[in-house]
């Protein structure tokens, strides 16, 4: 409960920091809306007084946030419709990304992961090492191009660009989980690596249990909850790195639009898919910090202590 | 994101001769089966990756290449990165043109040469001038403490809400689309970890006991905070700096990528995106500058990895 207090004044702070630092800064949307065509200065007091950006900075902020506590977010600068609706036909596909991205990060970093651990300082453990370092260090601008150029072109395995069906989302995960996944096969990796020297782990195997018994249902479960962590945090590279891969992969979703609506200077788009994000990002590692408690038991009796 | 394998000094002694057997010293593995003792033997234990002298080197080379490159360009290519030219456009790698030419006609390797210096810019400048701001609320408010402290790691909280990329489109959207803003919205994306992570060690030098023994000794707060909180901040600042540099070279390189970067400047960023719609023939405009920045980062992170053990050798 302590743990979602927290969290809504720090979306009510995002919001005000997306908001003033589009209003306050320098640049004005009335000059990109109009550029090109000539207008006279009554038209463009008709433009700003049709945005509500002649009111002052104060008021602007107060309409601002109880229209969007009304799930109003305003009309797009650029097409005067609801931005919400724009935004809500384009998120579907986002998630649908970010999902993929997450499951994979997680396979990857599981298998390879224990992989790595298992053989740990043999060659398995260095390749897997290597590759994910390897990753972590390659923006996705650099892997996606690299990706669409061996797989679509030149193997022909998958299509390079364009949203919809399950083979169009195969690139562009695997190009953002590359990214994540270096980061939590370490983690799953060294944190096994402790787990197995534990003494627990001696009793199991005096126990008589089996080696691979030993690993998966006991070392694994007690290595995977530092981890879960990570994955919250992981998830906001994850979704900054979408809006790249999904200009690479020509998909669609909410990175087209938010760019375009930072090109024109659309505030009302911008603050939405912004505030959007940021929500989402700390709605997440808010579950991730309440499933921790479920997960490991310490935690949750130190909770309801 | 870190880069060490924290298992490296381990490795490190069986390096050194000590104990091939690990099997022994860890209780976990008394009962091996009989596969995962095959690839156990001691002839497969071999280090195959750890930032070792040889890659250490490569790293160094390479950055100082591309500070050079950054520094002198004209000294490494006689073309200009702006002469368009339409007889010459999309021609494979060959003498004239090392790395082949754009659509535009102009050399990629001149190009790339060029957008040296934009990437490593962004990289060293916001790395400075964020990293700089961050450590200077971090250290204050974690040595000021109280009131002003919770505030401000508030809104340090608020700003970590927003994933730095996306707190850096923020300032890119409201500014206009220059150089020093582009560097102002990656250098504000860098301050909240920093103040984060600074705030955390000047918290944990504050309550050393040697602090207190100066403040019984009459040191004023202020000397404290100059001769000695700073200065214990200084390394793991430094080593966080030596990251961040990676991660703004990244950003910068997306935000030219998407097009919102300045215009008229030569970036690798806009050359992948440039080069994009030719990814099946002429895949050399998109290919070479993602592997340039990808180097670039890799061996600024090698380094930073070195910079840790060799600053803070207790992380190890």
């Amino acid at each position: 409960m302590k743990r979602i207090a927290i969290g809504i004044p720090v979306v009510i702070g995002v919001s005000a920091v997306i908001f003033f630092v589009l209003r306050v800064l320098p640049g004005n949307p009335v000059d990109v809306i109009t550029q090109g065509a000539p207008t006279t200065p009554g038209e463009r007091h008709n433009l700003m007084v049709e945005f509500g950006l002649n009111k002052s900075l104060g008021d602007q902020f107060v309409l601002y946030v109880w229209h969007a506590l009304h799930g109003n977010f305003g009309a797009s600068f650029q097409t005067r419709q609801p931005v919400m609706s724009a935004i809500g036909q384009q998120t579907v596909a986002t998630v649908e990304l970010a999902l993929a991205a997450m499951v994979l990060t997680v396979v990857f970093g599981v298998v390879f992961g224990m992989l790595s651990a298992l053989f740990e300082n043999t060659w398995v453990d260095s390749t897997i090492r290597v590759v994910s370092l390897l990753g972590t260090s390659m923006p996705t601008i650099c892997t996606g191009p690299i990706l669409i150029l061996l797989f679509s072109f030149t193997f022909h395995w998958f299509p390079a660009t364009g949203s919809g069906s399950l083979a169009e989302l195969v690139l562009p995960s695997v190009a953002l989980a590359m990214v994540t996944s270096g980061f939590v096969i370490q983690l799953v990796r060294n944190s096994l690596l402790e787990v197995i020297e534990l003494e627990f782990v001696t009793a199991l195997y005096a126990k008589g249990l089996r080696e691979r018994r030993v690993w998966i249902a006991h070392a694994l479960r007690n290595a995977l909850l530092p981890t879960v962590t990570v994955l919250g945090v992981q998830l906001g590279v994850l979704l900054s790195s979408a809006v790249i891969a999904e200009q690479i992969f020509g998909r669609q979703g909410l990175g087209s639009l938010l760019v375009n609506g930072i090109n024109n200077k659309d505030y009302p788009m911008v603050q939405a898919i912004v505030l959007l994000v940021a929500t989402a990002y700390v709605v997440i590692n808010v579950l991730v910090d309440i499933s921790y408690a479920y997960l490991d038991p310490r935690v949750r009796t130190a909770m309801t202590r | 994101m870190t880069l060490t394998a924290p298992n490296a000094d381990k490795v490190e002694q069986d390096q050194a001769g000590n104990a091939f057997q690990s099997a022994e010293r860890s209780p976990g593995l008394l009962r091996e089966s009989s596969w995962a003792r095959w690839v156990r033997r001691p002839g497969l234990r071999r280090r195959w990756f750890r930032p070792n002298r040889l890659v250490l080197g490569l790293a160094f080379v390479f950055l100082l290449l591309m500070v050079a490159w950054a520094l002198f360009p004209s000294l490494f290519t006689s073309g200009s990165p702006s002469a368009t030219d339409p007889l010459t456009t999309l021609r494979a790698p060959s003498g004239t043109f090392p790395l082949g030419s754009d659509q535009y006609g102009r050399s990629v390797y001149t190009e790339l040469v060029y957008g040296a210096r934009t990437a490593l810019e962004i990289g060293f400048l916001c790395t400075l001038l964020g990293g700089g701001v961050g450590s200077a609320i971090g250290v204050l408010s974690g040595y000021i403490g109280g009131a002003i402290d919770m505030v401000v790691m508030r809104c340090v909280d608020v700003l970590m809400a927003l994933p730095p990329l996306f707190l850096a489109l923020v300032f890119i959207a409201a500014l206009a689309p220059t150089v020093t803003n582009e560097i102002i919205a990656v250098s504000v994306a860098t301050i909240p970890l920093f103040a984060r992570v600074l705030r955390g060690r000047a918290l944990e030098v504050r309550s050393r006991v040697f602090v207190d023994a100066l403040t019984v000794v009459g040191v004023r707060k202020r000397r404290i905070l100059w001769r000695h909180v700073i200065p214990n901040c200084a390394a793991p600042g430094m080593v966080l700096g030596s990251i961040t540099i990676g991660t703004a070279i990244v950003t910068g390189a997306s935000l030219n990528y998407l097009g919102l970067g300045p215009t008229g400047v030569t970036s690798w960023g806009t050359l992948i995106s440039n080069g994009q719609g030719y990814i099946n023939k002429e895949w050399w405009i998109a290919i070479f500058p993602g592997v340039l920045i990808t180097l670039l980062v890799l061996s600024v992170n090698v380094i930073a990895d070195w910079l840790r053990d060799v600053m803070e050798p207790s992380s190890r």
